[in-house]
C-alpha cells in the first residue's frame, strides 16, 4: 500500500536529515582481479585491437561491473569467465606482453578470491541480521536479476529468508513503497547502468538511513540526486551530497548527513598500494563517451528467462493487459515502467513482407531445416562440433549450452546466434548443402527469417508501422477472445494476421517478466528481441 | 476546515495542502507583470497540481473581471464564422492538427441555453459578419422554428454546445462559497462570480489523460463540518461534477484538446513532467503564465528533460526572487523555481 502524500510529508518533517553509513570493503585478492581486468579492458577496447578484442573487452567489462555491484558468490564461475581467453602464451602472441601480464594477474586474483567467502556477502548478512535483531524495517535496492544473490545469503534454516517484499528494483517500486527505516544498497549511487538507482533515494527519501556497501575506490555519481528545480547542481564533494542551490530557487531542504565511512576487509587501506583500486565505472564511462556512433538510452523489458526487448524511455508501446476491464483498455499504447508493467504483454507486429508459415509459433520454413541438421550433428559428436565452431571463430562462453539452445524448436522467436557472422559460421559448420535462391545465399535467407522473428521487420518498416498501428489496435480489439485464451498460462504466443485485418504479417505477444533501466544502445538494436547476455553489453 | 486523503480519517488541513493552495492564490498578486514560469517539485506523486489550481481559482473568484461575460458576443461571432466558413463544409472531421486549419476544436454550430433546456439553437447562415450581427435558428421540438437576431446582452444566456454556460441565472445551481471561503478566509469572493463561468485558468492534466487526473483529485476531500467536497468537484472542471458552471478550463495532454473554445488563459497549471513539457511547446499557451508541478520519484530521463527546458528558458528569463521571497514557508520536501521574462 503506497504511503499517502500527507504521510510522506509528515515523515519528511520529522526527518531533518537522513543518515548514510558507507561501508567500504577491500580485499587484496579481489583488488588483484580488478587490476588485471581493468588493464585488459582498457587495452583490448582500443579500436586498433580489432573487433574480437573489443568484444572480449566488453564481456570482461560486464563481468567486472556485475561483481562490483552484486554480492556474487566466489566460485568457479569467476575463474571460468576470466580464463575464456585461453592459453596465456597465445594471449601474449595476439595482444602483447602487457595484456599477458594483466591476464596472469586477473587469473591469479580469480583463483585467490575463491579461498574465502565474498566479504560483501559476509557484511550484507551481518547488516541484515543486525537490522532484524533491532526490529528495523528495511528494503534492499537491487535490480531484479541480482536478487538471487541476495536471497542466497540466507539459506541457513536458522535465518528468515528474504522475501520479494524486502526488495525494491525500479523507480516505480520505490514510488509505490511506504516509509521504512533503512535502505540497503550495494554499489555506488549511480543514475545509470550497473547498480543504478532512482535519484529520489537522495531527493525524496522514504527511509531514515541508508546503508551502502561499496568496493574500495568506487565513488558515487557526482550528479546523483538530481532535481530539475535546482539544476544545474554544483557538487562540492561527490559523496557528501553537499551542493549549492542557485539563488532564485527554494531547495527541498532534505539534507543528507555526510556519510560515516567504515572500512572493512583484509587490506591495509593506508598502505601505498591501497590507492590502486580505481573507480572502474568512471573509467568505463569515459570510454563510452569517446566511442563513436549514435546510441540512445533505453529501458529493458525482460520477456522470458533468456530474452529481453529494449525501448527508448517514454516510448509508446503497443501492449495487452489481460487484467484490464474494458476492451479499449486491454489493447493500448503504454509507457514501459509507467503504465506498462510486469504481467502485461508487449505486442510486436511483424508487418509487411514476412512469411513465417501458417503459424509463427512453429518453426520457420528454413529454421526447421538447419535446426534438424544441428540436432543430428549434436547427436553424432557434440564436442567435435563445438571445437569446429571455436576454430572457425565462434568463440562464445558456455558454447555447448548455447548450441543446445539453438537446436531447440522455435517458440515465438527462433533460437539462434545473435550475430550474423556467428550464424554464418554455424551454417558453414553443419554443412547444409543448399543452392542460392534468386542469387541470395541460403544462410542469408535463413538469417533473414531469424531477424524477422526478432522483430527487425519493425525496424525496417518503422514508418509503415506507425501508419498501420491504429488499424492494428482496432483489429486486435476485435480479436480479444482469442488473445485472452492464448494469454492464459503462456509467456509468449503469436498468430498470423487474417486477411480481413487488411494487414499482412504476424503479431507476437511477450509477457513482461521484469523491467530494468540504465542502458545505452545503438538505435538499430531497439525494439528487437535479444538474449539477455547480449543486452548486458549495453548496460552503462 | 478538515481534510481527508484517500478515505483517511478527517484531520486539519495539513501544511503541504495549505501551502499549495496559497501558492496558487498568490500567483495573481501582480497580474500585469511579465510572463512567469514556475516549477514545483514534490517528493511523491500527488494531487499537488490540482491544489494549486484550486488556490488560483479561489483568487479568480475575487477578481471582478474573471468571467467569460466580457467578449462573449465576439466569441459567438468567431464561432459562427468558424462553423459557417470552415467546419460546416470540412471533409476532415475533426482533426484540426492534421488539417492545420488553425482551430483547436470543431465548431458544430449548435448552441444551448440554461433558460431553454429543451430547445435547440443552430447558427444561421444569415449571420452578418460585416455588420457584427449573429443570427441563429431556434427550434422548440414541435416543428416551430424562428430566426433570432440576439442583442449582446441576450446572447449571454447562450453558450456553445458541450461547454459550460457563461452565466447561471437559475434559482439554484450556483457555486457555494462556504467551502471556498473556509479554505481561504482572507479571500473576498465576489458573489457574481459564483454564477459565471471563467476560462482564464487552465488545468493541464496528466499525460495519461483526463481519467487519471480526475482520479487523483477525487482522492482529496475537504469538509467544513457540514458539507464535504472532493477536490475533483471543487475545481469545477466541466463534466467532473453535476455543477453546470466551470471556472477552470481543462487541457488534456493525451489528446491535445482543451475542453472549450476559449481565449488564451492567463495561467496554465500542468500536472506532471510530460504535461509540463507538452504545454510548454503548445502555441496557444505561449503568452500564458505556466506552473509545472512534477514529482521527483520518476526516471532520470524525465527529470533531465524538464531541467533542460528550465535551463533553456534562462536565456530569456531571470529568476523571480521577489516572488519567491513572498511565498509562505515552504514545507520540507517541496522545491520551487520561478522564472520571470526579462523586460
Amino acid at each position: 500500500m503506497p504511503a499517502t502524500t500527507s504521510q510522506i510529508f509528515d515523515f519528511l518533517a520529522g526527518l531533518p536529515e537522513f543518515f548514510t553509513e558507507r561501508i567500504e570493503i577491500a580485499s587484496p585478492a579481489f583488488s588483484m582481479l580488478r587490476r588485471g581486468l581493468r588493464t585488459m579492458i582498457v587495452r583490448l577496447r582500443e579500436e586498433e585491437s580489432g573487433h574480437e578484442a573489443n568484444e572480449i573487452a566488453q564481456r570482461m567489462r560486464d563481468y567486472l561491473s556485475e561483481w562490483l555491484t552484486v554480492p556474487v558468490t566466489y566460485d568457479g564461475h569467476i575463474l571460468e569467465a576470466v580464463k575464456v581467453l585461453g592459453d596465456p602464451a597465445l594471449v601474449e602472441r595476439r595482444w602483447g606482453a602487457d595484456v599477458r601480464m594483466a591476464y596472469d594477474l586477473a587469473c591469479r586474483g580469480a583463483q585467490a578470491v575463491q579461498l574465502e567467502e565474498n566479504p560483501v556477502r559476509v557484511e550484507l548478512r551481518r547488516v541484515i541480521r543486525d537490522l532484524r535483531s533491532r526490529n528495523r524495517t528495511f528494503k534492499i535496492y537491487s535490480h531484479h536479476r541480482a536478487r538471487p544473490y541476495f536471497t542466497s545469503l540466507f539459506l541457513d534454516p536458522a535465518d528468515l529468508p528474504l522475501l520479494d517484499s524486502d526488495f525494491l528494483g525500479s523507480v516505480r517500486e520505490y514510488r509505490e513503497a511506504g516509509t521504512f527505516d533503512t535502505l540497503v544498497k550495494m554499489g555506488p549511487l549511480r543514475a545509470w547502468g550497473w547498480g543504478s538507482a532512482p535519484d529520489a533515494i537522495v531527493t525524496a527519501p522514504r527511509f531514515q538511513n541508508l546503508v551502502q556497501l561499496v568496493w574500495s575506490g568506487m565513488a558515487d555519481d557526482p550528479g546523483f540526486g538530481y532535481d530539475p528545480v535546482s539544476s544545474p547542481v554544483e557538487v562540492q564533494e561527490p559523496s557528501s551530497n553537499s551542493r549549492s542551490v542557485p539563488s532564485g530557487v527554494l531547495g527541498h531542504c532534505i539534507a543528507r548527513r555526510p556519510a560515516v565511512v567504515r572500512r572493512l576487509g583484509n587490506s591495509d587501506f593506508d598502505a601505498p598500494d591501497a590507492a590502486l583500486d580505481e573507480d572502474e565505472f568512471k573509467l568505463f564511462q569515459q570510454g563510452v563517451e569517446n566511442r563513436p556512433g549514435e546510441k540512445r538510452r533505453a529501458t529493458l523489458a525482460v520477456v522470458g528467462p533468456q530474452y529481453g526487448i529494449l525501448y527508448t524511455p517514454n516510448s509508446q508501446i503497443l501492449s495487452f493487459d489481460p487484467m484490464a476491464a474494458t476492451t479499449d483498455s486491454k489493447i493500448q499504447l503504454r509507457v514501459l515502467g509507467e503504465t506498462l508493467v510486469e504481467g502485461m504483454f508487449v505486442v510486436m507486429p511483424v508487418i509487411g513482407d514476412v512469411n513465417l508459415g501458417a503459424d509463427p509459433t512453429n518453426e520457420g520454413k528454413l529454421s526447421r531445416i538447419w535446426k534438424q541438421r544441428l540436432r543430428e550433428e549434436l547427436q553424432i559428436n557434440r564436442e567435435a562440433l563445438c571445437r569446429i565452431l571455436r576454430n572457425k571463430g565462434l568463440n562464445l562462453q558456455h558454447l555447448p549450452g548455447r548450441v543446445e539452445n539453438w537446436a531447440e524448436p522455435a517458440t515465438t522467436v527462433i533460437h539462434a546466434p545473435q550475430q550474423r557472422k556467428h550464424f554464418q559460421i554455424l551454417i558453414d559448420a553443419i554443412a547444409i548443402e543448399a543452392h542460392p535462391v534468386g542469387g541470395v545465399d541460403w544462410w542469408q535467407l535463413a538469417w533473414n527469417e531469424i531477424r524477422h522473428s526478432r522483430g527487425e521487420a519493425i525496424q525496417d518498416g518503422m514508418h509503415e508501422h506507425e501508419i498501420v498501428e491504429e488499424q492494428l489496435i482496432e483489429f486486435l480489439r476485435t480479436m480479444l477472445p482469442r488473445i485472452n485464451g492464448e494469454a492464459t498460462g503462456k509467456t509468449s504466443f503469436g498468430f498470423p494476421l487474417p486477411t480481413e485485418s487488411g494487414l499482412r504479417g504476424n503479431v507476437l505477444f511477450f509477457k513482461v517478466v521484469s523491467i530494468d533501466d540504465g542502458f545505452v544502445v545503438p538505435g538499430t538494436e531497439l525494439k528487437m528481441i535479444h538474449e539477455l547476455n547480449t543486452i548486458e553489453q549495453w548496460r552503462i | 476546515m478538515q481534510f481527508s486523503e484517500y478515505n483517511s480519517e478527517w484531520k486539519p488541513v495539513p501544511p503541504w495542502v495549505e501551502f499549495l493552495i496559497k501558492f496558487g492564490y498568490e500567483w495573481r498578486r501582480n497580474p500585469k507583470g511579465a510572463r512567469r514560469i514556475a516549477l514545483l517539485s514534490m517528493p511523491c506523486d500527488s494531487a499537488a497540481a490540482g491544489l494549486v489550481v484550486l488556490g488560483a481559482m479561489m483568487r479568480d473568484l475575487t477578481v471582478p473581471e474573471a468571467n467569460d461575460m466580457h467578449g462573449h458576443y465576439d466569441k459567438l461571432l468567431l464561432y459562427a464564422r468558424q462553423y459557417l466558413e470552415n467546419c460546416r463544409t470540412c471533409d476532415n472531421i475533426c482533426n484540426p492538427e492534421q488539417k492545420q486549419c488553425g482551430y483547436s476544436k470543431q465548431a458544430t454550430g449548435k448552441l444551448r441555453s440554461p433558460l431553454l433546456p429543451r430547445q435547440t439553437v443552430e447558427i444561421s447562415d444569415q449571420t452578418d459578419f460585416e455588420g457584427g450581427q449573429i443570427r441563429w435558428i431556434q427550434r422548440d421540438g414541435r416543428r416551430n422554428q424562428a430566426l433570432v437576431t440576439p442583442f449582446p446582452d441576450h446572447a449571454k444566456n447562450y453558450h456553445l454546445e458541450d461547454e459550460p454556460p457563461v452565466i447561471w441565472n437559475q434559482p439554484s445551481g450556483e457555486l457555494s462559497p462556504d467551502l471556498y471561503q473556509a479554505l481561504f478566509g482572507r479571500a473576498i469572493i465576489r458573489p457574481e462570480n459564483l454564477r459565471q463561468s471563467y476560462s482564464g485558468l487552465c488545468f493541464a492534466g496528466r499525460a495519461t489523460g483526463e481519467i487519471a487526473s480526475r482520479e487523483v483529485c477525487s482522492g482529496i476531500k475537504f469538509s467544513n463540518g457540514t458539507v464535504e467536497h472532493s477536490l475533483e468537484r471543487l475545481l469545477t472542471v466541466h463534466g467532473w461534477s453535476d455543477c453546470a458552471l466551470s471556472r477552470v478550463a481543462f487541457f488534456n495532454p493525451r489528446t491535445g484538446q482543451t475542453d472549450r473554445n476559449a481565449a488564451l488563459p492567463h495561467l496554465v497549471i500542468a500536472d506532471g513532467d510530460s504535461s509540463f513539457l507538452k504545454v510548454a511547446g503548445r502555441k496557444e499557451f505561449q503568452q500564458s503564465d505556466l506552473v509545472g508541478v512534477i514529482h521527483r520519484t520518476t526516471e532520470r530521463d524525465s527529470l533531465e528533460a524538464v531541467g533542460a527546458k528550465m535551463t533553456a528558458w534562462q536565456q530569456w528569463y531571470d529568476f523571480d526572487e521577489e516572488m519567491l521571497c513572498g511565498l509562505p514557508p515552504v514545507p520540507r520536501g517541496i522545491s520551487i523555481s520561478i522564472l520571470r521574462r526579462r523586460g
